[in-house]
C-alpha cells in the first residue's frame, strides 16, 4: 500500500513539474485564428517578398472589414487610399476578384501597422481600440489617410 | 492525525516543486531566431517585458550573419553568427515600445528584419507630437526640378570661404525656424534679391549657404550622422551617396519593371545637387522619421531618437557642402 502511494506521489509531483513548465509558455503563444487568404492565391510578387509582407497581404485580402476601418500613415492618401486596406488591394470586382497593389511590397509603415493589427486581434482586442492604437502609435510620423 | 500530516506534507512538497519549476523556467531565456526577412526574420517578432525587470535573450542567426540592435538605445548591434548563440540581458527603464532590427544587409529586404519588444509599467504617457513637417505644412512626396531650369554647382560650396562673409547675414537666415522650413536653394535665392549679400557672384553666395547650413549643426552631430548614415543607409544609398549601394542595382530593376511610381524606386542620389539642394531640412528629417510611400525606404521613427534624425539630416548636406573635418 506504501509502496503504492509512492508511486503515485512520484507520478503527481511530475505532473505539476510539466504543468508548471508548460503553462507559461503556452500563454505566451498566441493562439487566436486569423482568417488568411491562401498564399497561392496571391501574385507571384507577394509569393517572393519576406514573410511579413506575405502574412499582411494575405490578412489583408481576407479581412477587409477590419482593415477598411484601420487608417495607413505612409501618406498615401495623396494617391486616393482610405485605409490601410487600399494599401494591398486595389478592387474587387462583383465576381469578387481581387486586383492587389503592389504599394505595400515597398512600404514600410503600411505593413508594420498590419502586423499591429493581426497582433492586436489576437491578443483580442476590439477594431476601435486597434485603430486608437494605430493613430497613437504612427501620428508621430506621418498624416492618417482617413479623416 | 497522521493522514493530515501526511497530506499537508504532500501539499507543501507541491507547492515548493511548482515554485522551483516557476523560478526555472523565469530564469530560461527568450530565443530569438534570425533569418534573413524573405524566410522569416527574427522570429519571434514580439516581446512583452516589465519595465525594471531583466529580459534574457538567446539570439541565434539559422543563416548568415546578421546583427541585433535596439532602436532608441545606446547599446551596440550585436553580431549573430550562424549556429553560435549571443545571450543578452536587457533592463528598460521606462514604459514603451522599443524595436529590434538588423543592420547587416544580408538580403534586399534585410530592413524587414524588425520585432518589438513591448515594455509595461507604470509611467507617464507621452503624448503623441506632430512630426515638424505636417505642423508646417509640408510635403514629403512632391515631385523635384520639373519644368525648372537644371543647374550644376561649379564647385563644392565651401564654409569656410562663406564665412569671410558671415557679419553680412541677416540674423533671420541664421534661425533655427528659417533653417528647418528652407531649402538651400531657396536660401541662396533669397539672399540673391534681398540682403547685403546680393552683390556677391553665384559662387561665393553658395559657400554663404554652406556657412548657413554648418551653423545648424555641430562638428559633433555631423560625426554622429555620418556614423548612422554608414550604418544604416550606406547599403542602399552608397558609402558615397550616389545612390549605388549594393542593392541598387535590384531596385532599380524593380521600379523599371513595375514602372510605379508609388512603388519600389531607386535609392536617392545625394550627389545630384539639384536634387538635395532643393530639399528642406523638415522634409528630409520627414523621409527619414516615415521612411518612403512605398518606394522601399524604411521609416527610422521607430529606431532613431529626435536628435539623431538631425544629425542625419545635418550629414545628409556634407554630400554639396564642404564641411571640414567631415568630409575634408
Amino acid at each position: 500500500m506504501k509502496h503504492i502511494s509512492y508511486r503515485k506521489l512520484i507520478f503527481i509531483i511530475l505532473a505539476i513539474i510539466l504543468l508548471a513548465v508548460s503553462l507559461p509558455a503556452c500563454s505566451s503563444q498566441n493562439s487566436a485564428h486569423l482568417n488568411m487568404m491562401p498564399l497561392d492565391k496571391m501574385p507571384v510578387e507577394v509569393q517572393s517578398a519576406p514573410v511579413t509582407v506575405q502574412t499582411a497581404y494575405q490578412f489583408a485580402a481576407a479581412n477587409p472589414d477590419v482593415m477598411k476601418q484601420v487608417p495607413c500613415y505612409c501618406g498615401c492618401g495623396n494617391i486616393g487610399h482610405t485605409s490601410n486596406y487600399s494599401c494591398y488591394v486595389s478592387g474587387v470586382d462583383d465576381k469578387d476578384n481581387i486586383t492587389f497593389d503592389n504599394h505595400a511590397l515597398g512600404c514600410s509603415i503600411c505593413v508594420d501597422i498590419t502586423q499591429d493589427v493581426m497582433r492586436l486581434l489576437k491578443e483580442g482586442k476590439t477594431v476601435p481600440e486597434i485603430k486608437t492604437y494605430v493613430d497613437a502609435t504612427y501620428s508621430k510620423y506621418g498624416t492618417s489617410n482617413m479623416p | 492525525m497522521k493522514m493530515r500530516r501526511s497530506i499537508f506534507l504532500t501539499l507543501a512538497c507541491f507547492a515548493l516543486i511548482g515554485l522551483i519549476a516557476a523560478w526555472v523556467f523565469s530564469r530560461q531565456p527568450i530565443t530569438i531566431h534570425a533569418r534573413i526577412a524573405e524566410d522569416g526574420g527574427f522570429m519571434p517578432d514580439n516581446i512583452k517585458v516589465r519595465a525594471g525587470e531583466s529580459l534574457r535573450l538567446r539570439l541565434i542567426s539559422d543563416d548568415v550573419d546578421h546583427t541585433f540592435a535596439i532602436g532608441q538605445n545606446s547599446m551596440e548591434p550585436v553580431l549573430l553568427k550562424p549556429g553560435e548563440p549571443v545571450y543578452l540581458t536587457l533592463t528598460f527603464a521606462k514604459p514603451g515600445t522599443y524595436i529590434f532590427y538588423t543592420t547587416m544587409p544580408s538580403s534586399l529586404n534585410y530592413w524587414r528584419m524588425r520585432g518589438t519588444i513591448e515594455v509595461t509599467g507604470d509611467g507617464e504617457v507621452q503624448v503623441a507630437q506632430l512630426p515638424l513637417y505636417v505642423k508646417l505644412g509640408l510635403e514629403l512626396d512632391e515631385e523635384h526640378g520639373e519644368g525648372e531650369e537644371h543647374f550644376e554647382l561649379a564647385r563644392q560650396p565651401s564654409v569656410s570661404s562663406g564665412e569671410a562673409f558671415a557679419d553680412q547675414i541677416p540674423a533671420m537666415y541664421l534661425a533655427r525656424d528659417y533653417y528647418v522650413a528652407h531649402s538651400p536653394m531657396e536660401t541662396f535665392e533669397e539672399l540673391r534679391v534681398a540682403s547685403a549679400l546680393q552683390s556677391l557672384s553665384n559662387e561665393q553666395l553658395w559657400n554663404v549657404v554652406a556657412y548657413i547650413w554648418l551653423q545648424n549643426s555641430t562638428s559633433t552631430a555631423l560625426l554622429e550622422g555620418r556614423r548612422l548614415y554608414q550604418v544604416n543607409c550606406a547599403a542602399c544609398h552608397g558609402e558615397n551617396s550616389a545612390g549605388d549601394g549594393q542593392f541598387a542595382d535590384e531596385m532599380k530593376a524593380i521600379a523599371e519593371q513595375n514602372q510605379d511610381k508609388h512603388g519600389i524606386q531607386p535609392p536617392t542620389d545625394f550627389t545630384d545637387a539639384e536634387h538635395l539642394l532643393e530639399e528642406k531640412p523638415a522634409v528630409l528629417q520627414g523621409l527619414i522619421l516615415r521612411g518612403g510611400m512605398g518606394t522601399g525606404m524604411p521609416m527610422w521613427g521607430t529606431i532613431f531618437t529626435d536628435e539623431q534624425t538631425w544629425d542625419l539630416v545635418a550629414y545628409l548636406y556634407s554630400f554639396q557642402f564642404e564641411y571640414q573635418g567631415v568630409n575634408q
